[in-house]
């Protein structure tokens, strides 16, 4: 394992010693083997436009990397979230007031009425609609004090219907078909809406762990001691549910991968002036003489996703 | 209670279906393709053709409205409080974008109405000069960073030249724009209206339960003629790739269960966790560049290049017999692919079943070891892996996207592909609904099973 976190470590100074990305246009040569070159020694070849292949790997390492983080990092937010609501709460834990319940509700619809109505930049919109959804909760709590009218909220029910509907459909479809319409989408984007559509993976995950820790003993002592939802969530069952976290974030990690590799390679995807590994491969299909343009990118991610899934595959030995 | 836990589950398929089928709809609402110029250009009409601009408008009216979308969207609207009542009928898109586009900066819908009539007057005229069609250029753009004031002043010279009606209706252009301009609000709120059966999405519903996928926009074949010619071959291909990675990952898992923690243990699943860790495509574009060219060397030149070799006609069964070394590449990259996965969950289970009470009282009983565990600890430790093969034959449906594209196969991820780029979108709305709806049957089918195989679940 020890091996793997070094290569993943490479995988990632790599980008950062980048010398110089500068695409200079004098100097093409394009389709030249590795060895070969009359002004650079090309370690690794030129593709079609004469850029150099080994920056290419490198700068496609900073993107495959990005786009992995961005789409574990959204799939965690969503899932962590349902998945705790869904496994903590249950079906009968979540007690809420009516009233702050009803006037949630048509807050709810009115802040997403005027957030697709009015005229702001998107991502304005997106971090307000985030804030107003997260400071929501607190409200929520602080008004459903015991003694006001309160109803049972089946969150387990709502949630894991939501799972199986998500699940439903299929993913790289409507993967595809979204991204033919935001043409040449941005690495950020593909990122997102992958992470989009991957988090019932953490939700169902993060469910049955937190159905096993819920009715321990020292889970029971602190509500017997009055602690908050909050407290009990955040310092008792969450730390114990990091473990089987990580390695689903591994294998969903590599899987973002691969699927932004697969995703350009058919075409749709992020636009070809930037050199990711999937870019670099789609070109190399086409020209599958130059055996160089394939092997090397492949290679790059063949070593990314192996070195995850061996740190995913010795955390699941190490728990077992 | 078993009955209760089925019944349970089959109930939940009906709203599974229905959001599946409201959220194509708004995909399809959503993508910008317009169905109705891609009918009349099955008819043989085209917007650059002869009959002229008007007979091309008419012919769109028609068809727009017997496609009904001169109606609104959804049973319910939920609008903005300056949208008007009617803004559904209008039903070219590029008037419909412009006058949104105009609504959400104007908030005014009788000024922005005033304006767009006049300019529609205004370019009914011809012959004007070059100044003043510049000036209507970008009067139709959505007046975001214009001023008004410096460009009707500098073609002040070129409207004397204009007939009288055509000032006339310039000057009514100018005082309507500069009217959007003051006319200006901001604030609104929602208006909630309801629409009833006569919406767009009421006729969507009713197609699809009826059975009807609709026309594809492309070809103007029937949506489900090309499913399910594709949906033969996708099926048989996926098909046969479970079955022959089950069949070897079981043996797999069982070889390795034996010898375990040796040599040869270590070295299989090496070597496949390393074909798991590429990419699907890069191992198949590795196959085909090896296998199927003469580049590195004519000794490996085994299979025909990909594609179809023996095409023809006769129905898709007798096509694909003919073609059966077609397949033979595609289900290697298939089932190697899986098989790292599907073997060491094979020999996981058995390892964790051997250490079990009840295979030492089988040995002490005197059965051989292969006896004990063929028929008793066999069946238990395949129960996760039968999970996962139920659940493989639905996405099998979907086919694999890159497999078929690479390969040249036309299945149904060929047929996904094919419609994505040509902005299909009845092909691709019928896909993942009927994908959809056969998921979910699938998943149903598999927990029943699951439940009735495992007695030691409970019904939760």
């Amino acid at each position: 394992m020890v091996i793997l976190l070094s290569l993943l470590l490479v995988a990632i100074i790599g980008p950062i010693l980048i010398p110089e990305v500068n695409i200079s246009s004098s100097k093409l040569e394009p389709f030249h083997p590795p060895g070969q070159g009359e002004n650079k020694y090309y370690s690794f070849g030129t593709d079609q436009i004469g850029r150099d292949v080994l920056t290419g790997v490198i700068v496609g390492t900073k993107w495959a990397l990005i786009i992995g983080f961005i789409s574990v990092l959204v799939s965690a937010f969503i899932g962590i979230l349902l998945g705790v609501l869904s496994g903590y709460f249950g079906d009968k834990e979540l007690r809420i007031g009516l009233l702050p319940f009803i006037l949630y509700v048509l807050m709810l619809v009115l802040v997403s009425f005027y957030m697709f109505h009015l005229q702001l930049p998107i991502f304005i919109k997106l971090t307000l609609f985030i804030l107003f959804f997260l400071l929501s909760f607190f409200l929520l709590r602080s008004f459903s004090k015991s003694g006001s009218f309160l109803i049972c909220f089946p969150a387990d029910f709502f949630v894991s219907r939501l799972i199986e509907v998500w699940r439903a459909v299929p993913a790289l479809f409507i993967l595809l078909a979204i991204l033919s319409m935001i043409k040449l989408p941005s690495l950020f984007s593909i990122g997102a809406i992958i992470g989009i559509l991957n988090w019932t993976r953490v939700a169902r995950l993060l469910r049955a762990e937190i159905l096993k820790i819920r009715n321990l003993e020292y889970i029971q002592a602190a509500e017997g001691l009055a602690f908050s939802h909050v407290r009990i969530i955040w310092y008792h069952i969450l730390p114990n549910t990091i473990r089987p976290l990580l390695i689903v974030f591994a294998f969903s990690f590599a899987s973002a991968v691969i699927l932004e590799a697969s995703i350009s390679f058919l075409g749709i995807g992020s636009s070809s002036d930037i050199m990711t590994w999937g870019n670099m491969l789609k070109e190399a299909r086409l020209n599958y003489r130059a055996w160089w343009l394939a092997v090397f990118p492949g290679a790059g991610i063949c070593l990314l996703v192996l070195s995850l899934n061996l740190i995913a595959d010795s955390l699941e030995k190490d728990m077992n | 209670m078993k009955l209760g836990y089925i019944l349970s589950r089959f109930l939940m398929i009906i709203p599974t279906v229905l959001i599946v089928i409201v959220v194509s709809f708004f995909l399809f609402n959503i993508s910008g393709a317009d169905p109705v110029s891609s009918a009349l250009q099955l008819q043989g009409l085209s917007e650059n053709d002869q009959i002229g601009a008007d007979a091309y408008n008419d012919a769109y009216k028609l068809e727009a409205i017997e496609q009904g979308r001169h109606l609104p969207q959804f049973y319910l609207s939920v609008l903005p409080s300056y949208y008007p009542d009617t803004l559904h009928r209008l039903l070219f898109p590029q008037k419909k974008k412009f006058a949104k586009q105009l609504l959400h900066k104007y908030k005014n819908w009788s000024s922005v109405e005033n304006y767009l009539n006049a300019l529609e007057s205004m370019q009914r005229h011809k012959q004007l000069p070059p100044s003043i069609n510049q000036a209507l250029l970008i009067l139709n753009q959505n007046l975001q960073n214009t001023n008004l004031e410096s460009m009707f002043v500098s073609i002040e010279n070129d409207v004397e030249k204009m007939s009288p009606t055509q000032q006339n209706d310039f000057q009514l252009l100018e005082d309507r724009a500069f009217d959007l301009e003051k006319n200006k609000r901001s604030l609104f709120y929602p208006h909630f209206k309801w629409n009833g059966n006569n919406s767009q999405f009421h006729l969507w519903i009713a197609r699809f339960v009826k059975g009807d996928f609709g026309i594809a926009m492309v070809d103007g074949k029937p949506v489900w003629t090309k499913i399910s010619k594709a949906l033969v071959w996708s099926f048989s291909l996926s098909f046969l790739s479970i079955i022959i990675a089950s069949f070897f990952s079981i043996l797999l898992g069982l070889m390795t269960s034996y010898y375990q923690d040796s040599m040869f243990d270590k070295i299989i699943f090496g070597v496949l966790f390393g074909i798991y860790s590429m990419p699907l495509f890069w191992l198949a574009t590795i196959m085909i560049v090896f296998f199927t060219t003469d580049d590195f060397g004519s000794w490996t030149n085994i299979f025909h290049s990909v594609g179809l070799f023996y095409a023809g006609d006769g129905n898709v069964m007798s096509i694909m017999v003919r073609n059966a070394a077609l397949f033979i590449l595609p289900i290697f990259c298939i089932s190697i692919h899986s098989l790292a996965y599907l073997g060491r969950l094979v020999k996981a289970s058995i390892v964790e079943e051997k250490s079990k009470d009840y295979y030492l009282t089988g040995l002490a009983k005197g059965l051989s070891p292969f006896q004990v565990l063929w028929k008793h600890s066999l069946p238990n430790s395949l129960l996760p892996f039968i999970t996962i093969i139920i659940g493989a034959i639905p996405a099998s449906l979907g086919g694999s996207l890159i497999i078929e594209v690479l390969f040249n196969i036309p299945g149904m991820g060929r047929l996904t592909y094919d419609s994505i780029l040509n902005n299909d979108w009845n092909v691709i709305a019928g896909i993942i609904i009927l994908i959809s709806i056969v998921t979910t049957i699938f998943y149903f089918i598999g927990d029943v099973i699951y439940s009735l195989i495992n007695p030691r679940i409970s019904f939760a």
